[in-house]
């Protein structure tokens, strides 16, 4: 598709793991507030399993697996295409794992700790 | 064979510095060299480090027992409020701009930066602003809510003087400056290096300068926003953030940590960007782990934006919603971490030898990483809880402001010295400077931990004796003294080097940069001729590659017409693009910011009617700006030396200026996003919603103005397709219709929101149409620039650059203005009574 | 270096870490928490300060010593595995200690009290007592319960801080935080505004006595508490 590729294209690449951390830090801060401001930590699914917990868990596995697909797509390209040994790439392909775990570290209490209190 | 070409050396050398010079006396003020503006930078925050520190000592006099507090409490809240933001606003952050003003052409390999009009402009903002601040000070009226400025202490309820005032205007003043400097150095650095120097082989603290200036230009916004609506609601009585009136404090606490916690890291960044740098050159190898660095300060820019509410532990948000944050704060120790560890296999692969700015580094090693420990002690919600407004944390953020950027600064200092000077150092105080410094602050500051464990709080002028809190605050004082006069020192040694040093031949480190490859002090074009680089820039041989520059044989050997030329490469892959004329010397910068000055002085001395008039005076001078920018005609590539050729950077599509634009506009759209997340948290958070009076918009009304907004964008933007092929036409109904839809918009905002001063939704909604209005009238100037330019025969199928400019802006404000009409109609509909609550 | 340490040990040997302010002289369940939380992350980070320290001299007096390990396993050992398992553990051990200091209902609704900031001193409203007259500047508590402090404000932020008792919380206007404060046993504890207010703010200070069952009602001019 890229056969030529745009002038800062690597820029991108490089801030493309950490942008995907930040949108997914956005949306379950957003959706935690809006969350309780809509009363869905009330609203009980299963025993102490709430909307409000649902919609932040499901929300977080999904930005996980948005992580893992980006860093998928980083390492594609760069076997495809660009030079093995190219500095700039391989930091890109590691910054999109380095997100991921990011993600994993900071969201995972979304499972635990009581989110409207 | 060698004399022949000293000669030339010597004559290329005389017809550069008369194109380049800057003219003596008060020809001075018209300055727009880089070296030259770069260096005024750092001498100004020099001065004002030096009074931050007098403050600093009035406090620790104060502090000095529980018995004899000289300053009252209205002084002592002046004198700590205007030490903080002394020391973050007017020391800290125009010191690393000046660093990086001066140093970063010179390391990437151009004579100036992009746009060195405005590199003045940026400096007259930074000291008018300063000096705002600075006289309020001298007048006993100076702000005095603490550097945060909490509302409502710092509303005009609480605090009705002029106080407030000068910290929001005079800030906002020093901020342009450091907007300015964000936009230039991004595309200095992507725009403006040798060619040769593809991203991947840049010098590490362009890496460093580049992440932080992208910081700056998405950190500021929001402050820069919060500032503007406090303001507003000191002045006009809009409630955004008036619990009684549907405004609440809690967004001003997030809009400032929004900007205060990457403010930290952009503070940082550059010094460890400077430990990057000096650290292989002490090493005596280039840096290991150059990936990793790249990485780990990119990680690290974005983690610094997901934990400002770490300094809102105590506002009652729920437990969830801080862990991400507490999380995120920290994580970012690991970055960190990646950091301190390259640079020690750096140290552990070479040769370290010690020297003045190698005991800095140490100092910066101890001191830094305890106060890094003890920032991840304070992420932890519940030691917070306790440590939070103590004076742990007072003592906590100079470990990590005086080990992260004073002691890395000072290492910088004696290292690039000889560089500024072309002296080099008597060493003998130097090492007696760096130990008072490093044990007076350790005293002063190691103590202090103790001291707000046991319960002192923070911005207290006083204490019961009964506290037992006597002791280690009398330790602290003495440290203190201790310390300033190990500054004292190192301004004596500077002052002496300055005068006495010995002159030296270049590259004293044995560096391998590029800003060695010149004779020193440097020249003022830096570069006789422009370098290829075939290697990563930190393994160059300066000795050899200046020789070879200075006798012209690189890019540009020669001179043109008079004209400043540099060369412009394109981004990723360093190759050689175009040809960039600079301008040239010129008092405008001066004027202009003379005439912002005026605006903050009406805002100031609350006369509102003069407000407006300086407003267009800024736009008539902006405008003057543009006379010696562009050509009249189509020149097609120029020879640029080494057997190559360029085109001028009128005629390219990736010309320095369009990027500016898009960089300015990303800054841009974060305060606006800033502004429509206000409005929501607000609807969220703030008490007294619903609204019982909401603004009643007619949605067909709203839709003609949008599909206005719209249609003006749309037409500018597609006259920029068509330039050479008449585009007046274009222009003109595009300026029309932004001038219409400004009118509709302003219509809405003085009659759609009558209860503005009332409630904080109709006060956000008039804030989002006066967003709105004011870029449709910008547009219309673009649009109406434009037919200028085209009249003047400044635009032609190839040049083009003006148009393109302008296309940015339409689209961007027909995106921003149909956007805000839009979630106008939404916030009312959730936020009024009938809607949904 | 040494003269330094020196002063800091005699400074703390003077100090000590008691005092009517001090965190480090906790008398509640939650101050207790936290104060061990600091002595093992003080410890913890000593270790870890020690070790970067070290780590320098190596590298600054005995280059070749260091090249044991590579470039690699300097960068990932150092930056990432070192500091990554520490940080997790400390992080959940927080958090679960944050969670066990909110105020949650347990099988008994603790005391509930309003504390109100003005410019410059503190008013306690005692919500379960609604004929009680409110106290100025001196909060009256049950010792060995469990009492909800909820800090507001209708001027500007204040902070609600009884160091010895548990963390403090923001009075800001038009909210209402959540404190929970347990005292172990009876007696008076210091408490002093933690926000900066104006010109008052180092002089708003206030008490919290903590009293037995009866003296608490008697503190507060309830008769004896009717049994049915
Ligand atoms: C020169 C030695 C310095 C000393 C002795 C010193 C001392 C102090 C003290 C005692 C306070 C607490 C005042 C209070 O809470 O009542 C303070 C606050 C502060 N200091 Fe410094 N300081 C020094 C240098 C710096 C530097 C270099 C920076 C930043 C680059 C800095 C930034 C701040 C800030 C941001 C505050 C908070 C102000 C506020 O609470 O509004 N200080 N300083
Ligand atoms: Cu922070
Ligand atoms: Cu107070």
């Amino acid at each position: 598709m890229m056969r030529k590729p745009g002038e800062g294209t690597v820029l991108l690449l490089l801030v493309a793991g950490f942008t995907l951390w930040g949108l997914a830090f956005v949306q379950l801060y957003t959706f935690q507030a809006i969350g309780c401001r809509l009363g869905w930590d009330g609203i009980g699914l299963a025993s102490a399993f709430t909307l409000q917990r649902a919609v932040l868990v499901l929300s977080f596995i999904a930005w996980l697996a948005a992580h893992l697909a980006l860093w998928h797509w980083l390492r594609g390209r760069r076997s495809a295409g660009e030079p093995k040994g190219d500095t700039l790439h391989r930091a890109a392909a590691d910054l999109a794992v380095a997100a991921f775990g990011a993600a994993v570290f900071c969201f995972f209490a979304v499972f635990w700790l009581s989110p409207c209190l | 064979m060698n004399g022949e070409r000293n000669e030339t050396a010597l004559a290329l050398h005389r017809k550069l510095s008369e194109i380049w010079g800057t003219p003596p006396g008060l020809g001075r003020l018209s300055a727009v060299n880089h070296t030259a503006i770069g260096l005024r930078f750092i001498v100004t925050s020099g001065i004002f480090f030096a009074i931050g520190g007098l403050l600093a000592m009035l406090i620790r006099a104060q502090l000095a027992t529980s018995a004899s507090p000289f300053m009252d409490e209205g002084l002592y809240s002046q004198v700590f409020t205007m030490h903080g933001t002394i020391m973050m606003f007017l020391f800290a952050i125009p010191l690393i701009e000046g660093f990086a003003i001066y140093l970063l052409p010179k390391l990437l390999g151009a004579r100036d930066l992009a746009f060195p009009r405005l590199t003045a402009f940026g400096y007259w903002c930074y000291l008018f602003g300063g000096l705002m601040l600075l006289g309020a000070l001298a007048a006993g009226v100076a702000p005095d809510a603490g550097w945060f400025m909490y509302t409502p202490l710092s509303s005009s309820v609480h605090s009705p003087g002029i106080n407030s005032d000068v910290w929001l205007l005079g800030v906002t003043f020093v901020e342009i400056s450091a907007v300015c400097a964000a936009v230039e150095i991004t595309v200095s650095i992507l725009k403006l290096r040798a060619p040769g120097m593809s991203l991947a082989r840049m010098p590490i603290f362009a890496w460093y300068m580049l992440v932080v200036a992208g910081m700056m230009l998405f950190a500021f916004p929001p402050l820069i926003l919060g500032s503007i609506l406090l303001e507003v609601e000191r002045a006009f009585g809009l409630p955004f953030f008036d619990p009684e009136r549907g405004g609440d404090p809690l967004l001003w606490q997030h809009l400032f940590w929004l900007f205060g916690h990457p403010e930290v890291y952009i503070i940082f960044l550059p010094a460890a960007g400077v430990l990057s740098t000096l650290i292989p050159v002490f090493a005596g190898r280039p840096l290991i782990g150059y990936g990793a660095v790249v990485a780990a300060i990119i990680a690290m820019a974005f983690l610094s934006f997901g934990l400002w509410v770490h300094h809102m532990y105590m506002v009652g948000i729920s437990h969830l919603a801080m862990a991400f944050f507490s999380a995120a704060s920290a994580l970012v120790a690991v970055p960190t971490a990646i950091q301190i560890f390259s640079w020690l296999a750096t140290l552990t692969y070479g040769r370290p030898r010690f020297s003045v700015p190698m005991l800095y580094v140490f100092g910066f090693f101890f001191v830094f990483v305890i106060g890094g420990l003890t920032g991840v002690m304070l992420a932890m919600m519940p030691f917070d809880k306790q440590a939070h407004d103590t004076h742990f944390v007072v003592a906590h953020l100079h470990y990590v402001l005086i080990g992260g950027f004073v002691f890395p600064m000072l290492a910088a200092a004696y290292y690039w010295m000889p560089h500024m000077t072309g002296r080099f150092p008597v060493q003998h105080l130097s090492r007696a400077a760096f130990w008072l410094i490093f044990i007076g602050f350790n005293v002063t500051f190691l103590v202090m931990h103790l001291t707000g464990l046991l319960g002192m709080p923070r911005r207290v002028h006083t204490y019961a004796a009964e506290a037992g809190w006597d002791t280690l605050n009398l330790v602290s004082s003495i440290g203190g003294f201790v310390m300033t006069f190990g500054f004292a020192l190192v301004l004596l040694d500077f002052v002496l080097q300055y005068r006495y040093g010995r002159a030296f031949p270049r590259n004293p480190w044995k560096a391998a940069t590029l800003e060695w490859a010149m004779p020193l002090p440097p020249p003022v074009y830096n570069f006789a001729s422009l370098p290829s680089i075939d290697r990563r820039a930190d393994r160059i041989a300066p000795r050899e590659t200046g020789a070879h520059l200075a006798a012209g044989r690189g890019y540009l050997g020669f001179v043109r017409n008079g004209q400043m030329e540099t060369l412009g490469v394109s981004i990723t892959s360093g190759r050689l693009e175009q040809l960039i004329v600079l301008p040239n010397n010129s008092f405008l910068p001066l004027w202009t910011a003379l005439a912002t000055a005026s605006f903050f002085i009406a805002m100031l001395a609350k006369l509102y009617w003069a407000v407006p008039i300086a407003m267009l005076l800024v736009l008539f001078f902006f405008l003057g700006w543009t006379r010696v920018t562009g050509s009249r005609a189509d020149c097609g590539a120029l020879s640029v030396g080494e057997d190559e050729d360029a085109v001028p950077h009128a005629e390219c599509s990736g010309a320095p200026s369009w990027w500016a634009m898009v960089f300015t506009l990303a800054s841009n759209a974060t305060l606006y996003a800033s502004l429509l997340f206000g409005g929501l948290f607000l609807w969220t958070s703030a008490p007294g919603w619903p609204a019982q009076e909401p603004p009643g918009m007619s949605l067909a009304f709203s839709a003609l103005t949008a599909g206005m907004i719209a249609a003006g964008g749309a037409l500018g933007a597609a006259a920029a397709r068509r330039a050479g092929r008449a585009p007046r036409t274009f222009l003109l109904a595009s300026a029309a219709a932004h001038l219409t839809a400004t009118l509709l918009l302003g219509w809405m905002a003085l009659n759609g929101v009558p209860d503005r001063t009332g409630h904080a939704l109709s006060a956000v909604c008039f804030a989002i149409l006066c967003y709105a209005g004011f870029h449709t009238a910008l547009a219309a100037v673009f649009a109406l620039y434009g037919v200028w330019r085209d009249a003047t025969g400044f635009i032609s199928q190839r040049r083009d650059l003006d148009l393109r400019i302008g296309r940015l802006w339409h689209l961007y404000t027909a995106v921003a203005g149909v956007l805000g009409v839009a979630f106008i109609h939404l916030l009312i509909a959730m936020g009024s009574a009938g809607g949904a609550s | 270096m040494f003269r330094q340490g020196g002063t800091f040990l005699g400074a703390l040997a003077l100090a000590g870490c008691s005092g009517d302010l001090s965190a480090l002289d906790p008398a509640g369940p939650a101050a207790r928490d936290i104060a061990r939380l600091w002595w093992a992350m003080l410890a913890g980070s000593a270790l870890l300060f020690l070790l970067v320290m070290g780590l320098f001299a190596l590298v600054m007096l005995r280059p070749e010593a260091g090249r044991r390990w590579s470039p690699r396993a300097w960068i990932v050992g150092g930056g990432i595995l070192m500091p990554v398992p520490v940080l997790f553990v400390l992080l959940l051990f927080a958090f679960g200690q944050g969670e066990r200091h909110l105020p949650w209902r347990g099988e008994h609704n603790p005391v509930r009290i309003e504390a109100r900031a003005h410019m410059w001193f503190w008013e306690f409203h005692y919500l379960d007592y609604p004929d009680v007259e409110p106290t100025v500047d001196v909060l009256h508590i049950p010792a060995n319960y469990d009492v909800d402090v909820i800090a507001t404000s209708d001027n500007v932020i204040h902070g609600f801080w009884v160091p010895r008792l548990g963390g403090k919380v923001d009075a800001t206007p038009g909210h209402e935080t959540l404190v929970r404060l347990y005292a172990d046993r009876a007696g008076s504890f210091g408490g002093i505004c933690a926000e900066y207010c104006g010109t008052g703010h180092a002089g708003m200070t206030f008490r919290v006595e903590a009293h037995t069952p009866a003296a608490f009602r008697a503190a507060l001019g309830l008769g004896e508490e009717e049994t049915e």
